[in-house]
């Protein structure tokens, strides 16, 4: 979506204001949960993830009359999330162009709200093949995941060694991609099914 | 191939955060060093990534963090605007400054056709339906008109983005606790099966699986009125303290007076026992606690226990416990064994 619709002739001058602000909820919620996820690549931190998506789309609004509407409004507002998922990562983990070059994060995406957001299937597949796995491993990985807590914590918790932690935890991991192969490819094109249906 | 195991330990660390610079370095000179481990590693990756967006998913809502734009960005701006209005009042005012005034007129048709559009927007689209599911513990949560909804573990509810028309609708499969915003106009109307419970604004529980095909609606405050869908004149009003047990198969509603203390255990892990039996004591336990305890031991059963409990640990409790009977407990894996030689 953006801001060069068909709604913004010339003759209306009234409403521009009104649209774009309407427009600007619109891009909001199509695209804010796919950028946090984005987001998410970088900094690992749902809480960071949605503070910084929330700085780039008020740095979006402030700029509403000054950017080049020939370019797509999502790539903007990707670049902007990725500058600060830099910064953010510069500032406090440390930054390594090498992590970032073998994992696919560099160069940035043209449009990070394409990312990877889960039907209610995918959903219940996620759920039902992490339901599967055996009982330790399926409480390592939901203390790890869920309630982020450190292996180190973990292993307190439960009363094991961090090694248990660390084998469970890839167990998991295997076990996972294994039952989720299916899903694995087709993520994109759901990105596509789930905006289209959004759109009605 | 070698030891890809090792590396999947690695991979798994790197991804929680846990990798030192070390491993790391590791980690990237096993990447290089073949093609294929780069694949290796971009399904781990993806699958990774899978079910981090589920849970980024159904952890972010989009309503609530468009309130929070909505309020930093819009309504900082009125108050701006404020100011400077009462500015250009003192001054005298220059050409440019009539072009700015009448700039703020045409602001103001500006904002006229801004909301006439959303009240336009408002009344012509269908709010989606938005499903939450407590899967592995207690849920709370925010509903639009400001209604807090705690959800038991494996309970669903689903109710619209947005309360439009003249009631604000709901529909609860499990257990639940709702603190109910008051809003006269608009009732507020659980769905459980074909019970339906309405309310202006109270805080109560309901359980629409109760066991032995029974549902539960206990009052904590306010008032409320519970009725089949079909009968809607049938209603039996409820007042604080009184419990509506239902029965499914006849289609029954009886009032009776709530005198189960602990029925909100399983949100405030506060539990009281006056002269219980160890065997129901512990099946409320296994609510509370998502646990699995077994009494290995029948004669144990009709051991009676007095105690309070407030947000303590399950270890802790099984202590206080465990001195008052005498038992042995017995942990394995996530079965919790309780056995011993029972009371006289």
């Amino acid at each position: 979506m953006s801001f060069k619709t068909p709604f913004l002739s010339e003759e209306n001058q009234h409403k521009i204001q009104a649209i774009t602000k309407a427009a600007f909820e619109e891009l909001f919620r199509d695209n804010f949960k796919g950028l946090c996820f984005f987001a998410h690549k970088y900094v690992r931190d749902i809480q960071t993830s949605k503070e910084l998506v929330q700085d780039a789309f008020i740095n979006l609004w402030e700029k509403r009359e000054g950017i080049d509407t020939s370019k797509s409004v999502k790539s903007y507002l990707t670049t902007i999330v990725y500058n600060k998922c830099l910064n953010y990562i510069r500032d406090n983990k440390k930054f390594d162009r090498e992590i970032l070059e073998f994992e696919n994060l560099f160069p940035v995406q043209d449009n990070a709200s394409d990312e990877k957001l889960i039907t209610s299937e995918i959903s219940k597949q996620i759920k039902d093949a992490i339901d599967e796995l055996p009982e330790k491993c399926r409480e390592v990985f939901m203390l790890s995941r869920y309630q982020n807590l450190k292996y180190q914590e973990i292993a307190d918790k439960l009363m094991i060694s961090i090694k248990t932690v660390e084998t469970q935890m890839s167990k998991a991991l295997q076990h996972l991609r294994i039952k989720l192969a299916d899903y694995l490819p087709i993520m994109l094109i759901i990105v596509e099914i789930i905006k289209n249906s959004n759109k009605n | 191939m070698t030891n890809e195991i090792e590396y999947i330990d690695l991979i798994s660390k790197h991804f929680a955060g846990e990798a030192s610079n070390e491993e790391m370095k590791l980690l990237l000179s096993w990447l290089k060093a073949d093609a294929a481990n780069q694949k290796v590693f971009d399904d781990y990756k993806n699958t990774w990534e899978l079910v981090e967006s589920e849970k980024i998913n159904n952890q972010i809502s989009i309503d609530a963090e468009w309130e929070k734009l909505n309020s930093k960005l819009f309504m900082s701006a009125d108050e701006k605007e404020t100011t400077k209005i009462y500015k250009l009042n003192t001054e005298r005012k220059s050409a440019s400054q009539w072009v700015y005034r009448a700039l703020r007129i045409a602001a103001v048709f500006t904002l006229l056709a801004g909301f006439s559009y959303l009240i336009y927007h408002y009344y012509s689209y269908e709010p989606k339906q938005k499903q939450v599911f407590a899967q592995t513990e207690n849920l709370e949560n925010k509903l639009p008109d400001g209604t807090s909804v705690v959800l038991h573990k494996g309970s669903t509810l689903e109710y619209p983005e947005e309360f439009k028309g003249n009631n604000r609708s709901v529909k609860l499969t499990g257990e639940a606790y709702f603190d109910v915003a008051h809003d006269k106009t608009k009732p507020f109307i659980i769905s459980a099966e074909d019970l339906r419970i309405e309310v202006l604004g109270t805080s109560f529980y309901v359980n629409s699986n109760a066991g032995n095909g029974k549902m539960e609606v206990v009052l904590t405050t306010g008032k409320l009125a519970v009725f089949y869908k079909d009968k809607p004149n049938n209603k039996v009003i409820l007042n604080p303290g009184d419990k509506a047990e239902v029965s499914k198969a006849e289609k029954t509603i009886t009032k009776v007076v709530n005198e189960d203390q602990n029925y909100m255990a399983w949100k405030t892990k506060k539990m009281v026992f006056f002269d219980d039996r160890l065997g129901d004591i512990i099946q409320i336990l296994n609510k509370v606690y998502n646990s699995n305890i077994q009494l290995k031991s029948e004669n144990l059963a009709d051991c009676r226990i007095t105690a309070t409990f407030d947000n303590q640990s399950l270890d802790a409790v099984l202590n206080v416990l465990k001195a008052t009977v005498d038992f042995t407990i017995n942990k394995k894996s996530s079965v919790i064994e309780i056995s011993g030689n029972g009371c006289k």
